[in-house]
């Protein structure tokens, strides 16, 4: 086989040939794969096409819109055939578009055929090793490359032979946009036909104004100023309008409206009709303006002396001060407040029903307009209650100690954490709302810190003579000096001097004609 | 025949048959001795013929020495065995200079070879030296040479280690660094035999007779179809294929996949691409191909790779093996010409 290949090889025309073959086989290879992508593209058609549907309808909205007519009316066969045929096109767009893409790479279309045929890439590697060597115009420098390329010609002609399988095909794209783009196509249909009545407005204009529909609307619907002239006439609307629920009630809602306009403003905006509610009520407005309207019905028989609220300027003014009344200044309104408040009722006059009065004051829808306005009241001075230093004493109202364990602060000022009368805060951030008020000391069964006893005594001290002590004149040792530790020492060098001094004593106990036999 | 563009056409099928020769001459000697294991001759034989070094990796008594030991044999090239303990030191392998007496009576310094200059080294359970004895093969394996003192000694080709280890007995061993581990071809696992090769290895190893493995091929034979083996040329998009693979390995790069992202700390270098490429190589031409394809990088992928890529952490927290950090890769990465390319 080698002698046979390498005479077909050596030939340049069959190398030609080869090359031919190769092409050719690209071009299949090609061609199948675009058959792929157009598949492709067909199979995903169904989730973008739909929307296309939408183009048509949209356009016919757009020209009633900006009034084209001409195109507007369109008669509803053509509009539904143009619908359809738009999708249509643009499939059709994108499977011709396939054939203009870039073309796929050789060696993508020759490794098809070697898939097929499971040859190791024999045809993808001769196709390369050979464009190598027409590309540089020289011979091929390996003969590896060149056996390569020999080897791959029997699989050459098997691909030729072959028949290359389909791709597999991509499963069916979900219809789903299809599906929202047809429907929405028909909505705009829909609008684009039904607006077309109130698009021309030589036809429309006549025809609303005369139908009798129209004519209904116009009656029932209650001639409201426009929104700008609504608020324009809020505060002049406001003091006037609780005449029935009592002229007391009447001022001091006026005396408040001074105080909290723009609350007010706030729950003007919330009123629909007669401004029988309001958006800022709470959820126990209902139990409050029970409660609150029977006390305003008790209060205005006790005192028809109040004066009406367009009388009553001069405390309007007075309460430009920019600091609160004390409470007691309040008088009777701020306890009708708290009973109100609390939902307690006072029938002591002997007034009619609770349940008639809120029924009447339901009725002229400012009762409860009254209501929202006190309850609103009543929320803000429990806010600033709870905001305020006195929090930590609140079972006792009384304000909290001070630094200088003082619970009654100097002046009218409630316990600010200031600790004095300088004006310097000692206690701030989070140290402040943390349990770190001092707390008197309190002897248990004495309602007092009890008592401390201070003794001090003045005594002078005494003067006392002591002899001086003699010195001593330091001595030489005389005694024993007891048994030393010689841990250093090597066990044989500890005898040697043991054994010296053994020798040393015992010479020193003979008599003294020995003394020169002293060891050595 | 000068404007031949395919000159000496007649030499790369010689040569591809040659190598294939050779290739059966020494793995059937092998097979002499060694029963099963096919897949573990394949790759040492592939690693030799490629210039690279193996490290074995199994349990005792499996037959990793026994295989080198064969190979030495049916290659006919100087064998020599190297057993790793704690206590050794690098001139213990590499060689040391002793005073010996000549023949005039005087003494002087001669240099006296370790049993690393040899063709084929067996390292027996590599992991038990320190890491000082395990750096002196480093040279060694990548550069064929070793350096004492101020001496130098080129390696004799082929140069080859084969090193074993045990992955069970852990205690008082030193894993190898990731410097020295790159710088083995092929890692391979050997495994238990099958149950049927069990009757053929008790009665080889228990019998009266005695197996002699006789010589295929000799050094020097090696050294010339390793040239043959560079001369196998790899077309672009097996190159291309390589590159991903090992690009696959690191993590952040384009090609990894989740799996690398999370649980690889290091990834294969390009000398795991060169290995790569030559041991494909060497598997083209035993199946009597002239160029590389995109399977025998697959094929080669796992024992290329493996101890090429360092597990974190977090991959071994969850179990993660460096094999199967390596067959994810190989499932993720597409071939260049495929389908899904």
């Amino acid at each position: 086989m080698s002698t046979s290949s390498s005479t077909l090889a050596s030939d340049p025309s069959t190398s030609a040939a080869l090359r031919r073959d190769l092409d050719h086989l690209v071009e299949r290879g090609t061609q199948t794969l675009r058959q792929a992508e157009r598949r492709q593209v067909l199979r995903q058609a169904p989730r973008w096409a739909g929307w296309f549907l939408l183009g048509v309808p949209g356009v016919l909205v757009l020209a009633r819109f900006f009034g084209a007519t001409s195109v507007a009316s369109l008669p509803l066969p053509t509009v539904i055939a143009l619908t359809v045929l738009l999708p249509v096109v643009a499939v059709g767009i994108a499977l011709l578009a396939v054939g203009f893409r870039p073309r796929p790479a050789r060696a993508i279309a020759l490794a098809r055929y070697d898939d097929g045929l499971n040859s190791l890439d024999r045809l993808v590697t001769a196709d390369e090793f050979l464009r190598a060597t027409s590309l540089s115009e020289t011979s091929m420098q390996s003969a590896f490359m060149q056996a390569a390329v020999d080897d791959a010609r029997a699989t050459v002609q098997a691909a030729l032979a072959h028949t290359l399988s389909p791709l597999p095909s991509p499963t069916w794209q979900s219809p789903l946009g299809s599906l929202v783009g047809a429907i929405g196509a028909g909505l705009l249909l829909i609008v684009a036909r039904l607006d077309y009545g109130a698009s021309s407005p030589a036809l429309a204009a006549p025809n609303l104004a005369a139908s009798p529909v129209a004519e209904v609307a116009s009656l029932s619907r209650p001639a409201s100023p426009p929104p700008v002239a609504r608020r324009a006439a809020r505060p002049a609307a406001t003091p006037t309008a609780p005449e029935p629920a009592g002229a007391e009630d009447a001022s001091k809602s006026q005396d408040r409206a001074t105080r909290r306009q723009p609350k007010q403003e706030d729950a003007l905006d919330g009123q629909t009709g007669n401004g029988g509610s309001s958006l800022a009520r709470s959820s126990n407005a209902g139990s409050q303006a029970a409660g609150f309207a029977s006390s305003q019905k008790s209060q205005a028989m006790k005192r028809p002396e109040a004066k009406p609220p367009a009388e009553d300027p001069p405390e309007t003014s007075a309460s430009s001060k920019p600091k609160r009344p004390p409470r007691k200044q309040e008088g009777g309104p701020m306890s009708l407040d708290a009973n109100s408040g609390q939902g307690k009722t006072s029938t002591s006059s002997g007034s009619q029903n609770p349940f008639e009065a809120t029924e009447e004051s339901d009725k002229t829808g400012q009762g409860s307009q009254l209501d929202a306005e006190d309850e609103g009241a009543e929320d803000e001075d429990e806010q600033e209650k709870s905001n305020s230093v006195s929090k930590p004493m609140g079972n006792t109202k009384e304000p909290a100690v001070d630094r200088n364990l003082s619970n009654q602060p100097p002046g009218d000022d409630p316990g600010n954490g200031r600790g004095g009368p300088s004006q310097i805060k000692k206690t701030r951030g989070v140290p402040s709302m943390i349990l770190g008020i001092p707390v008197p000391d309190r002897v248990p069964g004495v309602p007092s810190p009890g008592r401390s006893k201070v003794t001090q005594e003045f005594t002078r001290p005494k003067e006392e003579a002591q002899a001086p002590v003699a010195a001593l004149s330091p001595l030489a040792r005389t005694g024993a000096i007891g048994h030393v530790e010689q841990p250093d020492l090597v066990p044989w060098r500890r005898t040697l001097v043991e054994t010296y001094f053994s020798r040393l004593r015992q010479a020193s106990e003979q008599p003294s004609g020995a003394a020169g036999s002293a060891p050595r | 025949m000068s404007t031949s563009p395919f000159p000496a056409l007649a030499d790369a099928h010689q040569e591809s048959a040659r190598f294939q020769r050779v290739y059966l001459g020494v793995k059937s000697q092998i097979s002499r001795m060694m029963v099963g294991q096919d897949e573990v001759i394949d790759g040492v034989m592939t690693a030799l013929l490629a210039g690279g070094h193996v490290l074995l990796e199994g349990v005792p008594g499996l037959g990793k020495t026994l295989l080198v030991r064969s190979l030495a044999q049916a290659v006919d090239a100087k064998f020599s065995r190297i057993q790793f303990t704690p206590d050794m030191m690098p001139a213990d392998i590499q060689g040391t200079s002793v005073l010996i007496e000549n023949e005039r009576g005087q003494h002087e310094l001669r240099f006296q070879e370790g049993p690393l200059v040899s063709n084929l080294v067996l390292a027996d359970e590599i992991n038990r030296a320190t890491p000082k004895t395990q750096s002196a093969l480093l040279e060694a394996m990548q550069e064929r040479q070793i350096s004492v003192g101020r001496r130098t000694i080129k390696l004799e080709e082929p140069f080859c280690v084969l090193a074993t280890q045990n992955p069970v007995e852990q205690e008082g061993t030193y894993p190898l660094p990731e410097a020295q581990l790159d710088r083995f071809l092929f890692k391979l696992v050997v495994g238990y035999p099958r149950e049927e090769d069990y009757a053929a290895i008790l009665d080889r190893t228990t019998g009266a007779g005695e197996i002699k493995i006789e010589p295929a091929t000799d050094g020097a034979e090696i050294v010339r179809l390793r040239h043959v083996v560079r001369a196998v040329p790899v077309p672009a998009h097996a190159q291309r294929y390589a590159i991903h693979l090992v690009m696959g390995t690191q993590p952040g790069s384009p090609y990894a996949p989740a799996k690398v992202n999370r649980a690889v700390a290091l990834g294969s270098s390009p000398r795991g691409a060169q290995a790569l490429l030559l041991a494909a190589k060497v598997r083209a031409l035993v199946q009597g191909r002239f160029a590389v394809s995109v399977d025998d990088i697959k094929a080669v992928a796992l024992p290329v790779l493996r101890h090429r890529v360092l597990i974190n952490f977090h991959g071994q927290s969850e179990g993660v093996t460096d094999d199967a950090i390596v067959r994810e890769v190989l499932a993720t990465v597409a071939a260049p010409n495929g389908p899904q390319a």
